[in-house]
C-alpha cells in the first residue's frame, strides 16, 4: 500500500458561514455574490498588520546607530545604518547588476524546479510503483547538504548561469514535489466515489478533482520553495562567480567594505520577500475561492 | 408553488420496472474473516416510483446504493437497468451520498453541471439545463455563488441539482438529509415533495428516518440488520399532493407503529451483535 509522504497535510480550510446571512424562503441563510475585499479595507489590515514589527525594527535601527557611533566602535568593523545606506546609495547602480543576475539565476532555477516538482508529483500520485521508486531516492537527496555539492556543480557546469540554476532548482525542487504529491492524496475518497458514479474516469477525475483540491498545497510548497530559492542563487555564487549578489558579497568583504556587504544581504531580503509576495499574489489570484472566508484552519 | 400535480401511481404502469434487483449478496474478506454486508436482496423500482430503504445503522443500505450506482460489484445476485442485468450502470443514475460534496473551487452553477460535464455534454447546454433546475429549486440568483457562502439547505439543493442532471432517470438518494439540522431537514423534505412530480424521476431514497420514508415514499422496504436483507415491503396508502399532516392519520399511524417496531427489533439485533 501507499505510505504518507508527511505525517500531517495541511486540512481543507474550515468553511464556515457568516452567522448574519440573510434567510431564504426555505429558512436556510445565504449570501448572493461572492465578495472581494475592498482596496482600502485592505490597507488598513496592511497597516494593522505592517504597524508593529516596523515600529520594533526602528527601535533596533536606532539602537544600532547609537552603538555603532560609539567612539570606540571602528566603522569599517561595524558601520552604522546610516553608513549603510550611503553604501547602498554609492554602489545601488552596480547593486542594482548583480540584483539582476542573481534574480535570473533565481528564476530559471525555480522555473525547473516547478517543471520536475510537477512531473514528479503527479508520477508519484499516478503509480505506486513510482511513489516506491521516487520517493527514497527524494528524501535521500534532501539529506546531501547543497554545500558539499555546490562546488561540484560549478565545476561540472562552469561559472555562469547553469551552476548557479541547478543550485537553485535542488533547493527548491523537493518542497514543491512534497506539497504536491501530499495534496493529490489528500482528495476526499467520497467525492472520487461521486465522480466515478457520473462515469468519470481517472484522467477526468484528475483534472476536475485531484488537481484542484491539490493546488492550495501546491502553492504552500511554492511559497517555501521560493523562500530558499534566492538563497540558494547566492549560495550557488558564493561558491564560484564572475557576478550576482553573493559575488558582490564575498569581493566587498575581502576588502573590508562591510556597509556595502550589509547593503548586499538587505537587497537579498528584499528579493526573496518581493517573490514571495509575488507569489502570495498569484496565489490569490489563481485560488479565489480558497480565500472567501480567510484561511482558518489551512496550511 | 404549491404541488400542482400528482403522478400517477407508477407500479401501474406496464413494462419492465426501472431497476431490478435480484439475490444481491455482498460478501468482504475482512481481517477477522468473511463479512457479508447484505444477504439475498430482492427489490424492484417501477418508472416514475419513489422508493425509500429503511434499516438500522450499519445493515449494509450504502453499500447496497453504490452497488446499484455501479460503484461496487455484488458477490452473487443481479442489478438490472430496465430490464438489461449486464447495463454498466455507472454514468447512469444519478447517485448522491449525505455529505454535498460540492467543489469549493466551483459556483453553485459549475457544480450543478459537474455531471453534465463528465458525460461529455456541451458547457453552454449543460448551464442552460441547470439554470432551469435552479428557477425552480430556489437557487436562482445564487447561481455565481461559491459554495462556502452558500447555506447548508442550499448547498444540499445545489447537490440535489447535480444529481438530477448527472442521473438519466434514476435517483440514487444516501440519506441526503441526514446531516442537516431538524428544521432544515424538514423544509427540504417539504420542497422534495413539491419538486418530485414535476422532476418526472425514478426514486430510490435510503433514510433511517421513518416519517421521512412515509412522507416521501410510494412503497418503503425495511432492511435487516447485518447482514441486510428485505424483512418489510409496505406500500405507503397516501394519495400525492401530500402534506405532512396526513402522517396523523390512523392508518399511517399504525403503519408507522409497525415500521418502527420493526426497526427497533433490527436496531437491537444490530447493537447485540456488536459490530455496526
Amino acid at each position: 500500500m501507499k505510505t504518507p509522504l508527511t505525517r500531517a497535510s495541511p486540512r481543507p480550510p474550515d468553511y464556515g458561514r457568516p452567522p448574519d446571512a440573510p434567510t431564504d424562503e426555505h429558512g436556510s441563510a445565504a449570501v448572493p455574490a461572492a465578495r472581494v475585499l475592498p482596496v482600502a479595507a485592505l490597507l488598513r489590515r496592511g497597516i494593522i498588520l505592517l504597524g508593529p514589527p516596523l515600529a520594533l525594527l526602528a527601535a533596533l535601527l536606532l539602537l544600532w546607530q547609537w552603538y555603532a557611533s560609539q567612539p570606540d566602535i571602528d566603522a569599517q568593523f561595524l558601520p552604522t545604518p546610516l553608513a549603510v545606506w550611503s553604501a547602498f546609495i554609492a554602489q545601488r547602480d552596480l547593486l542594482w547588476h548583480h540584483t539582476l543576475v542573481t534574480l535570473n539565476e533565481t528564476l530559471v532555477g525555480f522555473f525547473w524546479a516547478l517543471v520536475a516538482g510537477i512531473a514528479c508529483g503527479v508520477a508519484i500520485d499516478f503509480s505506486p510503483w513510482m511513489r516506491r521508486a521516487l520517493y527514497p531516492l527524494l528524501v535521500t537527496s534532501q539529506t546531501i547538504p547543497i554545500i558539499t555539492l555546490a562546488p561540484l556543480l560549478v565545476y561540472w557546469f562552469g561559472f555562469g548561469l547553469t551552476s548557479k540554476a541547478i543550485v537553485v532548482t535542488l533547493v527548491c525542487f523537493f518542497a514543491i514535489v512534497v506539497a504536491l504529491a501530499d495534496g493529490l492524496r489528500a482528495a476526499d475518497p467520497e467525492l472520487l466515489k461521486l465522480y466515478r458514479s457520473f462515469g468519470a474516469g481517472r484522467l477526468r477525475i484528475f483534472w476536475s478533482v485531484r488537481l484542484p483540491g491539490a493546488l492550495p498545497q501546491l502553492f504552500t510548497g511554492i511559497r517555501i520553495a521560493i523562500t530558499y530559492s534566492v538563497v540558494g542563487a547566492i549560495f550557488g555564487e558564493y561558491v564560484g562567480a564572475s557576478e550576482g549578489l553573493g559575488f558582490y558579497m564575498q569581493l566587498k568583504l575581502h576588502s573590508f567594505a562591510t556597509a556595502s556587504v550589509i547593503a548586499a544581504i538587505l537587497v537579498t531580503a528584499a528579493l526573496s520577500i518581493a517573490l514571495f509576495l509575488l507569489t502570495a499574489l498569484i496565489e490569490r489570484l489563481a485560488l479565489p475561492w480558497y480565500y472567501l472566508h480567510g484561511r482558518q484552519a489551512g496550511a | 408553488m404549491a404541488g400542482r400535480d400528482s403522478i400517477a401511481p407508477a407500479t401501474a404502469s406496464t413494462g419492465v420496472p426501472l431497476l431490478d434487483v435480484r439475490g444481491v449478496t455482498m460478501r468482504y474478506r475482512t481481517p477477522e474473516g468473511a463479512l457479508t454486508a447484505l444477504a439475498d436482496i430482492s427489490l424492484t423500482v417501477a418508472r416514475g416510483e419513489f422508493v425509500a430503504l429503511v434499516g438500522p445503522s450499519g445493515c449494509g443500505k450504502s453499500t447496497l446504493l453504490a452497488i446499484l450506482a455501479g460503484l461496487e460489484q455484488p458477490s452473487e445476485g443481479t442489478v438490472a437497468l430496465a430490464g438489461d442485468p449486464q447495463a454498466r450502470r455507472l454514468g447512469r443514475a444519478g447517485y448522491m451520498p449525505q455529505r454535498d460534496l460540492l467543489l469549493p473551487w466551483r459556483t453553485a452553477l459549475g457544480n450543478a453541471i459537474a455531471g453534465l460535464e463528465v458525460k461529455g455534454v456541451a458547457r453552454g447546454e449543460a448551464q442552460q439545463r441547470a439554470r432551469a433546475l435552479f428557477a425552480d429549486f430556489g437557487l436562482a440568483g445564487f447561481e455565481r455563488s461559491y459554495p462556502p457562502l452558500l447555506s447548508g439547505g442550499m448547498r444540499q439543493r445545489v447537490a440535489f441539482a447535480r444529481t438530477v442532471l448527472a442521473g438519466d432517470d434514476l435517483l440514487l438518494l444516501d440519506e441526503p438529509f441526514g446531516a442537516l439540522d431538524a428544521l432544515t431537514r424538514a423544509s427540504l423534505q417539504r420542497w422534495l415533495l413539491d419538486i418530485w412530480g414535476r422532476l418526472s424521476k425514478t426514486c430510490l431514497l435510503v433514510t433511517h428516518d421513518v416519517d421521512e420514508a412515509l412522507l416521501l415514499a410510494d412503497r418503503v422496504y425495511l432492511l435487516s440488520a447485518r447482514p441486510g436483507h428485505v424483512r418489510l415491503e409496505r406500500r405507503v396508502p397516501l394519495e400525492r399532493p401530500r402534506t405532512r399532516e396526513m402522517l396523523a392519520r390512523a392508518d399511517l399511524l399504525a403503519l408507522k407503529a409497525e415500521l418502527l417496531a420493526a426497526l427497533d427489533e433490527q436496531q437491537e439485533r444490530s447493537l447485540a451483535g456488536g459490530r455496526i
